[in-house]
C-alpha cells in the first residue's frame, strides 16, 4: 500500500514536470526587459508603444519594468548589471552618459546594427541636434527614446488679464522680470516665476542655451573634466537674478523635478520653466490658453543651444546574439515614423526622426497647436556651438544633486549667490576627482 | 524562580525536551530561522562594520582608507549638520508626540457617550505606513492645491511656501512624524491608563486629590512602563522610520535642511553608490541608538514602576 502511494506520487511529479518542460519548450518566445522610468501619462504611451510592438512581433515580448525615477531607474540598472542581472535596455537619463559607458557594460548600439549585424538603420534619419548631442565619435551608443529641451510657459490669460501682449512672450531675463512684476501688481495671479528641474534648467539648459562651457577638458569629452564653471560671469548673474527674485517675491520655489507643475497647471503661477516633455499632460490639465516660448537669454552672452533632456536607451552586455537582435529589432521600431509620430503627439516630447517631422508637417499637426513647434523650432533655430556637446560627468546622479541643493540654497536666500556657487564648485569637483580615482 | 538541587538530566529524564525520540531534529528545524537571521542580519552587519573602512566605488572595488570615512562624517558640514538635525528632529518628535497623545489619551479615557468613534478615529492612524501618511500630507500641504496653506491664506493671510523655506520644511515634517506616530502612541497609552486601577483613583479623589495631582503622581508614575516603552520606539522611529516621510516630501531639501541621517545614508549609499561611506553612517546612526537606549535604561532604572 504504502509503495503504490509513494510511487502514484513520484508519476505525478513527473508528469508536472514533463508538462512544464513541454509548455516551455513551445514557448520559444525571445524576452526582452525595458527598465523604463515613465509614470502618469507617458507610461500609457510607451505601454501601448510596447503593446504594439509585441503584437507585429510574435517571436519577441518586451516587458517593462518600472524602475523609479530617472535617478532611480539609472541606478538600478548600474547596480544590477554590476551583480550581473543587467535588463536588455534600460532608459538613462542623458546627463548619466559617462557612468555608464564608463562602467563597461554596456553595448554600444551602433555595433547591434550593420555592418556588425544584418539589421540596417539610417542613422542619418535621426533629427541633427539630437544625434549629436548622443554621438561619441560620430557613433550612436545609445537610442534616444524621449528627447525634450527646456522651455518656458506662461499662461495666456494672465497676460491679457495684466495688459500684457500674449502673443509676444519675454526673451530675456530683463522682459521675462518686468511682466513678472506687472502681473504680480495687477494682483492677476499668485506667483510669477516658477521652474521645475532646478539644475537641469538653470545650468544644464542655460549655460550652453547663452554660449557657455559646463565644464573644462570639452565638457570632459576630450578628457576627463576636473572643472566646472560654476563661478563665472553667466552663472553669477544668472544666480543674482533668482536670488533677486525670490527676495522681491517674484520666484517662488516649489521644489524639484515636476512638483511646480501643479502650480501652473491650475493657473496659479504666470511662468513656468519646464520642458516640452510634458507639454500634452499640461495641455489637457490647463483650463486657459497655455503659451510657450523659447527659454529668455540673459543679455550679454553669446547665442547658444539649450541641451537634450529626457533620456536615452542603452544596452546592457551579457545576452545572446539572440537576445540583442530582438533588442535591436525593438529599437528600431521605436524610431519607425508611426511610432515616434505617436509618441510625439502623446507626451510632446520630440519626434526622433526628420521623416516623422515631414509627416507631422504635412499632415497639418503643428497648424493645430503651435505649442509642439516652440521647442522644435528652439533647437533648429539654435547655432550648433561646441559648447552645447552633453556634459559627459561621471558620478552626474551626485553632481546634479549637489547642484539642485545648491540652487536651493540661493533661492531659499540662506546662501549668497557667491558663496552657494563656491562650495557647490568645490563639492562637484570633488565628486569629480573621487570619480577619476575609482575609474583609473 | 531558581530551581536549589535540581537533578541532572539523564538519559530517561525527558522534562523540558520537546523531542525525546530524535536527536537531531531539534538542530534540523532550527535551522531555517537561524539561516535567515545570520544572513540577514549578522552578515550584513558585520558587512557594514568592514566596508566602513573602506571607500567602496560602484562596481565593487574597493580601497583602504581606515577611519577616513568617520573622520568624514563628524568634520565634514554636510554631515555634521545631517547628526545634529537628527538629534534635533528626534527629540522634538518624541517628546512632543508623546506630550500629544498623552493628553489625547487622557481625554479619550473619560466616559461620554460615543468616545468609542474617537477612540476609533484617534488612533487608527497606527495602520497607516509612513509612506502613505507622507504622500497624504504632501498633497494636503501642497503650495498650489493644497487644503492647509489654502485655509491658513484664509485665515492668516500667509502665503506659506513650505518648498521654500528650510526652517519651515524641518516644521513640517516634524509635524508629520507626530502625526504619523500619534495613533500609535495614543493607543497605548489609553490601554495603559485605562488599567490603571479605579480603586486607586477613587482613593484620591476621596482624600481630596486635584484631577492634576491624580493624574501626575498616581496615573503617570503608574503608567511608566509604557512611557518607557514608547520612549525607545518613538526615538527608533524618528531616526528610521522617518525616511519615507522626507524621501516623498521633500528630497533632504531645500538646500540641506531636512538631510536627516538616514536620509543621508540613502543617498549616498543607494544614490551615490557609496556603500563604504553608506556603512560608517549605519554605524554612528546605531551607536546614537544605542546610547540612547542605555541613557534611558538606566533613567528607567529610577523612575519606571512595574507593578
Amino acid at each position: 500500500m504504502l509503495i503504490s502511494k509513494k510511487l502514484k506520487l513520484m508519476a505525478g511529479i513527473l508528469a508536472f514536470a514533463c508538462m512544464i518542460a513541454i509548455g516551455s519548450a513551445q514557448a520559444e518566445v525571445v524576452q526582452v526587459e525595458f527598465l523604463h522610468a515613465m509614470s502618469g501619462s507617458k507610461l500609457a504611451v510607451t505601454s501601448g508603444i510596447v503593446k504594439s510592438f509585441n503584437e507585429t512581433h510574435p517571436g519577441i515580448n518586451v516587458n517593462l519594468v518600472y524602475g523609479g525615477s530617472y535617478a532611480e531607474t539609472t541606478t538600478k540598472a548600474i547596480s544590477r548589471s554590476a551583480s550581473g542581472n543587467a535588463p536588455n535596455i534600460a532608459q538613462v537619463e542623458a546627463a548619466f552618459n559617462r557612468d555608464l559607458i564608463d562602467s563597461g557594460k554596456i553595448v554600444p548600439v551602433y555595433k547591434l546594427f550593420a555592418p556588425h549585424t544584418k539589421i540596417a538603420f539610417n542613422w542619418d534619419s535621426l533629427i541633427d541636434p539630437i544625434r549629436s548631442y548622443y554621438a561619441i565619435d560620430g557613433k550612436m551608443w545609445s537610442i534616444p527614446f524621449n528627447s525634450s529641451t527646456g522651455m518656458l510657459y506662461y499662461n495666456k490669460n494672465m497676460f491679457k488679464a495684466a495688459g500684457l501682449d500674449p502673443n509676444n512672450p519675454p526673451r530675456t531675463f530683463k522682459e521675462l522680470e518686468e511682466a513678472a512684476r506687472k502681473a504680480l501688481a495687477a494682483g492677476v495671479c499668485k506667483m510669477g516665476i516658477t521652474t521645475s528641474w532646478p539644475a537641469w534648467i538653470m545650468l544644464e539648459n542655460m549655460i550652453p542655451y547663452n554660449g557657455q562651457w559646463f565644464a573644462n577638458n570639452d565638457n570632459g569629452h576630450s578628457a576627463p573634466p576636473t572643472e566646472v564653471y560654476l563661478t563665472g560671469d553667466f552663472v553669477m548673474d544668472l544666480m543674482r537674478y533668482l536670488s533677486r527674485w525670490s527676495k522681491d517675491g517674484l520666484f517662488t520655489y516649489l521644489g524639484r523635478e515636476y512638483k511646480a507643475l501643479p502650480a501652473f497647471a491650475t493657473g496659479k503661477s504666470l511662468f513656468l520653466f519646464l520642458s516640452t516633455s510634458t507639454l500634452k499632460s499640461i495641455t489637457k490639465k490647463a483650463n486657459f490658453d497655455v503659451g510657450t516660448a523659447f527659454l529668455p537669454r540673459i543679455e550679454g552672452y553669446p547665442s547658444g543651444r539649450s541641451t537634450i533632456g529626457g533620456a536615452t536607451l542603452y544596452v546592457f552586455k551579457g545576452f545572446s546574439d539572440k537576445e540583442n537582435e530582438a533588442t535591436a529589432t525593438f529599437l528600431k521600431y521605436i524610431t519607425e515614423p508611426t511610432t515616434t509620430i505617436k509618441w510625439h503627439k502623446g507626451t510632446g516630447y520630440f519626434p526622433l526622426t526628420n521623416g516623422a517631422l515631414e509627416s507631422l508637417h504635412h499632415e497639418g499637426w503643428f497648424a493645430e497647436d503651435s505649442n509642439y513647434l516652440t521647442a522644435l523650432l528652439e533647437l533648429l533655430t539654435s547655432p550648433k556651438i561646441p559648447q552645447a556637446s552633453s556634459p559627459f560627468l561621471g558620478n552626474f546622479v551626485q553632481i546634479r544633486d549637489i547642484l539642485d541643493s545648491y540652487i536651493e540654497e540661493v533661492v531659499t536666500l540662506k546662501l549668497t549667490p557667491e558663496k552657494a556657487m563656491k562650495k557647490a564648485k568645490e563639492e562637484v569637483e570633488k565628486v569629480l576627482a573621487d570619480y577619476a580615482k575609482l575609474v583609473n | 524562580m531558581k530551581v536549589k538541587n535540581r537533578q541532572p538530566l539523564s538519559r530517561h529524564d525527558t522534562r523540558g525536551v520537546v523531542f525525546p525520540q530524535h536527536k537531531i531534529l531539534p538542530f534540523f528545524l532550527i535551522l531555517g530561522p537561524v539561516a535567515i537571521v545570520v544572513l540577514f542580519f549578522i552578515y550584513p552587519t558585520l558587512s557594514s562594520l568592514r566596508l566602513s573602512l573602506f571607500t567602496v566605488g560602484r562596481f565593487g572595488q574597493e580601497v583602504w582608507i581606515g577611519l577616513d570615512n568617520f573622520a568624514s562624517i563628524f568634520l565634514e558640514s554636510k554631515y555634521r549638520s545631517s547628526l545634529l538635525l537628527s538629534i534635533l528632529f528626534s527629540s522634538a518628535v518624541t517628546l512632543i508626540g508623546l506630550f500629544l497623545s498623552l493628553g489625547i489619551a487622557t481625554l479619550l479615557t473619560q466616559r461620554l457617550k460615543g468616545i468609542g468613534v474617537f477612540r476609533v478615529f484617534l488612533t487608527w492612524t497606527y495602520a497607516i505606513s509612513p509612506a502613505i501618511m507622507a504622500t497624504i500630507w504632501l498633497l494636503f500641504m501642497d503650495p498650489a492645491t493644497g487644503l492647509l496653506p489654502y485655509v491658513v491664506k484664509e485665515v492668516t493671510g500667509l502665503q506659506v511656501h513650505w518648498t521654500a523655506s528650510s526652517i519651515v520644511a524641518f516644521v513640517v515634517i516634524i509635524l508629520t512624524a507626530i502625526w504619523a506616530r500619534l495613533g500609535y502612541n495614543t493607543l497605548f497609552f489609553l490601554i495603559a491608563l485605562r488599567r490603571v486601577s479605579e480603586e486607586l483613583i477613587d482613593a484620591a479623589n476621596i482624600d481630596g486629590a486635584s484631577t492634576w495631582t491624580t493624574f501626575w503622581k498616581i496615573k503617570f508614575p503608574l503608567i511608566s512602563p509604557v512611557t518607557f516603552f514608547l520612549l525607545i520606539m518613538n526615538t527608533l522611529f524618528s531616526l528610521y522610520w522617518v525616511f519615507p516621510i522626507i524621501d516623498i516630501m521633500t528630497h533632504g531639501g531645500p538646500g540641506r535642511s531636512t538631510s536627516l541621517l538616514i536620509y543621508t545614508l540613502f543617498i549616498e549609499g543607494f544614490r551615490n553608490g557609496r556603500a563604504g561611506l553608506a556603512s560608517a553612517l549605519s554605524i554612528v546612526i546605531f551607536s546614537f541608538v544605542a546610547i540612547i537606549t542605555i541613557v534611558q535604561f538606566k533613567l528607567a532604572g529610577k523612575k519606571v514602576f512595574y507593578q
